[in-house]
């Protein structure tokens, strides 16, 4: 492992440790009160899921163009990220949808274009696991329905109907929020890049596996 | 004719009546408004805390447990494959 892994994940440990108290000391928000917390959460984990898709999918294209194996390999690992911090924004967010809109889940642009996201990394990775032999550019392929989603979900909520809240709140979020919320940023994106790292190494084993039994034979 | 719309017209008001009670029954709530920022306030109404954080605490601990079942996952799988990689070294050494 590169020599900055050991140090960047005390650091992102270290993070997470201190972000429940810095979000406990941050102020309530005036129409949702306590619930409204979620958001130091959910908000970065569904940013992390957005920026995994466009890694995944850039990794895919120059996979598929240029036949690169490393870039498959960041693309394999990608998705499953794209898996895990989508599941963190798809479970987060209906916790506070409950509170907040008294619902658990509406079927609106935002949401149903974030659910459709991650189901399609759910099928790239289903895809590279049972789809047999060139099922990877398949996969490649689908990689890149999901990275031509990511701005659609991002700029949903500005031009539908719907009663999730806008991307202007974080512009305009006051500095006794915006502290906890950009530290909490930070925590999820360095944890993007620790996971990222071990999960391209394991492929990167795996290869490293499948070269030595073609060596054995 | 008049007789006739005499005793029609009540019937006639109890079903307007009815179908307009019907209507405001059947309209939904009004749903809360779009947001475009998030207002602080210092205090929060002490009712309020309970049932939020019934929502708050399963949010903070789904995420903390599911990085954690992750990168555990990692771990056994990287462990795996590193135990392979050194047994077929081995193997390979062993045959030359």
């Amino acid at each position: 492992m590169p020599k900055w892994f050991t140090p960047a994940a005390a650091l992102c440990g270290l993070m997470f440790a201190v972000s429940p108290l810095l979000i406990a000391n941050a102020p309530f928000e005036s129409t949702m009160g306590m619930v409204q917390k979620i958001s130091y959460y959910h908000m970065p984990s569904a940013w992390i899921f957005l920026i995994a898709a466009i890694v995944c999918g850039v990794a895919s294209v120059r996979y598929l163009f240029r036949g690169t194996i490393s870039q498959d390999r960041l693309a394999a690992a990608a998705a499953e990220l794209v898996v895990l911090f989508g599941a963190l924004a798809l479970v987060t967010g209906p916790l506070w949808a409950r509170k907040a809109w008294g619902v658990w889940w509406q079927w609106d642009v935002r949401l149903t274009s974030s659910l459709m996201g991650w189901m399609v990394a759910v099928a790239y990775i289903l895809v590279r696991k049972y789809g047999g032999p060139g099922s990877d550019k398949l996969a490649a392929g689908l990689a890149l329905f999901g990275m031509a989603n990511v701005p659609f979900i991002y700029i949903s909520v500005n031009y539908w109907r719907t009663i999730h809240p806008k991307t202007t709140v974080i512009p305009k979020l006051p500095l006794e929020m915006g502290v906890p919320f950009w530290f909490c940023v930070v925590a999820f994106l360095l944890l993007f890049m620790l996971l990222l790292r071990l999960r391209v190494r394991l492929e990167e084993q795996r290869a490293r596996v499948d070269a030595l039994y073609l060596s054995l034979d | 004719m008049m007789t006739s719309l005499r005793r029609v017209a009540p019937l006639v008001a109890l079903v307007g009546l009815l179908a307009g009670a019907a209507v405001a029954v059947a309209q939904p709530a009004q749903p809360p408004r779009q947001m475009d920022e998030f207002v602080p306030i210092d205090e929060l109404p002490q009712q309020e805390q309970i049932p939020a954080a019934n929502l708050l605490i399963p949010a903070y601990a789904f995420v903390w447990v599911a990085v954690l079942v992750y990168v555990v996952s990692i771990a056994r799988r990287l462990n795996g494959v590193q135990r392979e990689v050194e047994r077929l070294e081995a193997d390979i050494k062993a045959r030359k």
